[in-house]
């Protein structure tokens, strides 16, 4: 591919060849400024890269595709943006951008015990992975009405819930232990 | 250092070891109870039955140390345990080694929850077998209903040779899970849940463990003074739900254990909770009265390691399903809760006032 110097608009197959250059490391610096001036200046580029990594990762697996939500760094954007600068953060705004950061960080670590995902009950799909590998073969639907595939949220209770099922229930399931999840969810500290 | 099996040093002084030598003498039908060296000769012959019972008798009457990791999704933790059985009872200690300070000390069903930054002890009242190393009370011919036992082979966990089992469902509304025993103690060194795909998703085993040790008890003693904490007790009763109008239909395989009804300090309304088990795996259905509506209408799904959840509106109640289970089964028990009209599964406002706590 030759380097592409002039930021003319690119075409939708530039686009996918150059981006798949970038995420396979293969991209040369004048490559990845190409990318990155389409990114920014292209709603529709900033889409379909979204769309390309929701793809990729439902290939891999449904509870990554699953963390993935519509508006996603749009709305990350806005929390950062509204983030004082500081180097402590306050608490509330912590809490801001924890809930907008979760779906990723969660992925990359997954340190967050327990999140959920907010399935739209789509055609009866049971599966995340089906869901979205179905949307990556006509990405386009995706794109426009059903971008919101997984709203990604957290259900206030779900720690009562599960230390009320450890409580109950561990007692006959498997190696459960009540005592292990306590230490991250667990009763209202008062 | 470590003793493997009951047949040697202090073991004449100690209750504990007399039922060790009951259990291999009547378990091991014969076969040599003093492993050797290479595993693989020394497999105690047992029948399905046998094992899960010598597992569950284990974690109640062997006398053991050692840290355990507990590993759910992508998250790990570990603890420090202590166990004793001194003849009538069993004893444990358990200390959460990252996090914050917490320990778990039990006395055969009772146990207490220390937060020692809050002052705060919570006794709750369990069961027998709560937590690893136990496979839990489930009766083994329930068990073995839901699950096929299969011998594997031996393989090595905190430095100890230790008997793999599997146990696979015989459907797909529950999880698989493959065991690494030790033989001769038939201590449960490590336990995995499996996926469909037989990928572990869940595990926990010990990364250190002494077997028939003496215990000196002071080890079973908590970290701090308890004496002015507050101690409050867990704040369920029973329930039946089949009386307000609910109807819970179980899956395959699994049965209500119990239906309790809690009331949380902050709720105004009471939450029931329908426990199901298959032997094995529980669930936890909640009925929640209180804020149904914040689901914005759309079905709630969750997943972390081999917890499930599955969150529906159903009348006017929030019906969440919590359990070690494939998610394809929380929901299909979520869809199966209903409620009746009758005004009963309504409740009114409980009072808030006074609550049990």
């Amino acid at each position: 591919m030759s380097a592409a110097g002039a930021p003319a608009a690119p075409t939708p197959d530039d686009r996918g060849e150059r981006w798949s250059c970038l995420m396979d490391g293969e991209a040369d610096a004048d490559q990845i400024k190409a990318c990155l001036d389409d990114w920014r200046a292209s709603e529709g580029a900033r889409a379909e890269w979204g769309l390309w990594h929701a793809a990729g990762d439902a290939l891999r697996s449904s509870e990554v595709a699953s963390w993935h939500a519509e508006g996603f760094t749009a709305r990350l954007s806005l929390a950062l943006a509204a983030e004082p600068a500081i180097v402590a953060p306050r608490r509330r705004g912590l809490r801001v951008v924890r809930r907008v950061v979760l779906p990723g960080a969660a992925v990359a670590a997954a340190a967050a015990m327990l999140t959920v995902a907010v399935l739209p009950v789509l055609r009866g799909a049971d599966d995340g992975v089906q869901m979205v590998q179905s949307k990556k073969l006509s990405p386009a639907p995706m794109v426009a009405t059903d971008a919101t595939l997984v709203r990604v949220e957290r259900l206030p209770q779900m720690d009562q819930y599960i230390a009320a099922h450890r409580e109950m229930a561990g007692s006959l399931g498997l190696p459960r232990t009540s005592p292990y999840l306590r230490t991250t969810t667990a009763l209202p500290e008062r | 250092m470590r003793q493997r099996s009951g047949l040697a040093g202090r073991a004449a002084t100690q209750a504990p070891w007399r039922w060790c030598w009951l259990v291999l003498l009547t378990l091991s039908a014969g076969t040599a109870a003093q492993p050797s060296r290479d595993g693989a000769a020394s497999r105690p012959v047992r029948s399905d039955t046998q094992w899960l019972q010598a597992i569950q008798a284990a974690a109640q009457r062997v006398n053991f140390t050692g840290t355990v990791v507990y590993q759910q999704g992508g998250s790990m933790r570990s603890s420090r345990i202590v166990h004793l059985w001194d003849g009538r009872s069993s004893h444990e200690r358990l200390q959460m080694l990252d996090g914050k300070a917490r320990e778990f000390i039990r006395k055969d069903v009772e146990v207490q929850c220390l937060f020692p930054e809050a002052r705060r002890v919570l006794v709750e009242r369990g069961l027998p077998g709560e937590s690893f190393p136990s496979i839990g009370g489930g009766a083994p011919r329930e068990i073995l209903e839901n699950y096929s036992l299969k011998l594997g082979s031996i393989e090595r966990v905190a430095g100890v040779d230790c008997q793999v089992l599997l146990l696979e469902p015989r459907d797909a509304l529950r999880y698989g899970h493959r065991l690494c025993v030790e033989p001769a103690s038939s201590l449960l060194l490590r336990a995995e849940t499996l996926d469909l795909r037989q990928e572990p998703i869940d595990q926990m085993a010990f990364t250190d463990v002494r077997i028939n040790d003496r215990i000196d008890r002071a080890l079973l003693r908590p970290s701090w003074s308890t004496e002015g904490w507050r101690v409050e007790r867990s704040d369920h009763r029973p329930a039946d739900l089949a009386r307000l109008g609910w109807s819970i239909s179980p899956p395959a395989g699994f049965r209500v254990l119990r239906q309790v009804e809690r009331r949380g300090a902050e709720a105004a309304r009471a939450v029931y909770q329908s426990v199901l088990s298959d032997g094995l795996a529980t669930l936890s259905v909640f009925i929640d009265f209180n804020d149904s509506a914040q689901t914005g209408g759309a079905d709630l799904a969750h997943q972390h390691g081999a917890l499930s959840g599955y969150s529906r509106r159903v009348g006017s109640a929030l019906v969440t399903v919590v359990g070690e289970v494939p998610p394809a089964t929380a929901k299909a028990v979520a869809h199966g809760v209903t409620v009746t009209s009758s005004p009963a599964a309504l409740p009114a406002a409980g009072p808030a006032s006074a609550p049990l706590r």
